[in-house]
């Protein structure tokens, strides 16, 4: 599970990445250059090893998991109803 | 080194989905905020201390004062990634502060439309920026007077402002010439409006708009 929540991260953010270099290819773009490479080498070092364990492991951040799950939660209905009830 | 990357990476992808959800406008701006958001999860996790006490506090047993070593006093056994983390949390807030004083749509710069530093730009239906500020030689005036039975071939329509400046718009609506719109503006030699708007008939000339105005 933390694999995988690793490996999304790491797509998503070189989706990110690559569709801001392409569609506004500027400077601004390589201050978020860190973030994609930083993910790509953490997912090599994981994938490569078949024992490595990944830096975030989401069974022992359970806690941290719900907080995020309810904040994410808060800010999505916030702005959806922001959004469509004006 | 490593731990200065994450660091890095953690206060960037805050400072974008802070922006992102606080800055959307529409659904796609908020879809964009919502892909960020693993991303934050995932560094927040990484940067964030995991569950132990912050200082270590030995069992120790009372010792008189006079008797304490000097170097006794302080225990060196601190947690600094906790020290660390809250010092970062406190930079990437001030981060996120000063990003928000330089640039109203950061996001926008990763989702391709660099915004112009403090400019207002509205486009119409074509993508063509316009000038939401430039004033028409009209603005201000507002319909004061319409006649359009005392002539089988003209309508006239006045119009005045809050100064007292007036102009007439004068319509053919029969003839050869139907559908023509000419314009008269006060003169200074012209009295106001009540005045001159009996005389409409024969105020001279009528032209068009851009030969008037």
């Amino acid at each position: 599970m933390s694999k995988a929540f690793l490996f999304l991260c790491t797509l998503l953010a070189i989706f990110i990445s690559v569709s801001g270099f392409l569609t506004s290819p500027s400077l601004v773009q390589f201050i978020f250059l860190p973030v994609p490479l930083y993910l790509i080498a953490t997912s090599v070092g994981v994938f490569r090893s078949s024992r490595a364990q990944p830096e975030v492991v989401l069974s022992s951040r359970r806690s941290g998991l719900i907080l995020a799950i309810f904040f994410f939660s808060f800010l999505l209905a916030f702005k959806l109803i922001g959004l469509f009830l004006p | 080194m490593r731990r200065l990357v994450a660091y890095y990476c953690f206060i960037i992808i805050s400072i974008m989905v802070a922006l992102g959800f606080l800055g959307a406008q529409d659904l796609p701006q908020l879809i964009g905020a919502i892909i960020f958001y693993p991303l934050a999860v995932y560094f927040t996790l990484l940067v964030s201390p995991r569950r132990q006490k912050a200082i270590h506090i030995p069992k120790v047993s009372v010792v008189p004062v006079a008797t304490r070593l000097p170097d006794e006093q302080a225990s060196p056994n601190f947690d600094f990634d906790r020290r660390m983390f809250l010092k970062l949390i406190g930079s990437a807030g001030m981060s996120l502060f000063f990003y928000s004083l330089v640039t109203k749509r950061g996001e926008a710069a990763f989702f391709g439309s660099v915004p112009g530093p403090g400019t207002v730009a509205i486009k119409d239906t074509t993508g063509t920026k316009i000038d939401p500020a430039i004033k028409q030689p009209t603005d201000g005036y507002r319909i004061n007077q319409l006649d359009d039975t005392s002539s089988a071939t003209y309508s006239y329509y006045g119009y005045t402002n809050k100064d007292g400046d007036w102009f007439i718009m004068r319509e053919t609506t029969s003839g050869v010439n139907v559908g023509d719109y000419r314009y008269y503006k006060k003169k200074t030699t012209d009295g106001n409006f009540s005045a001159t708007w009996s005389s409409r008939a024969s105020l001279s000339p009528y032209d068009y708009f851009d030969a008037i105005f």
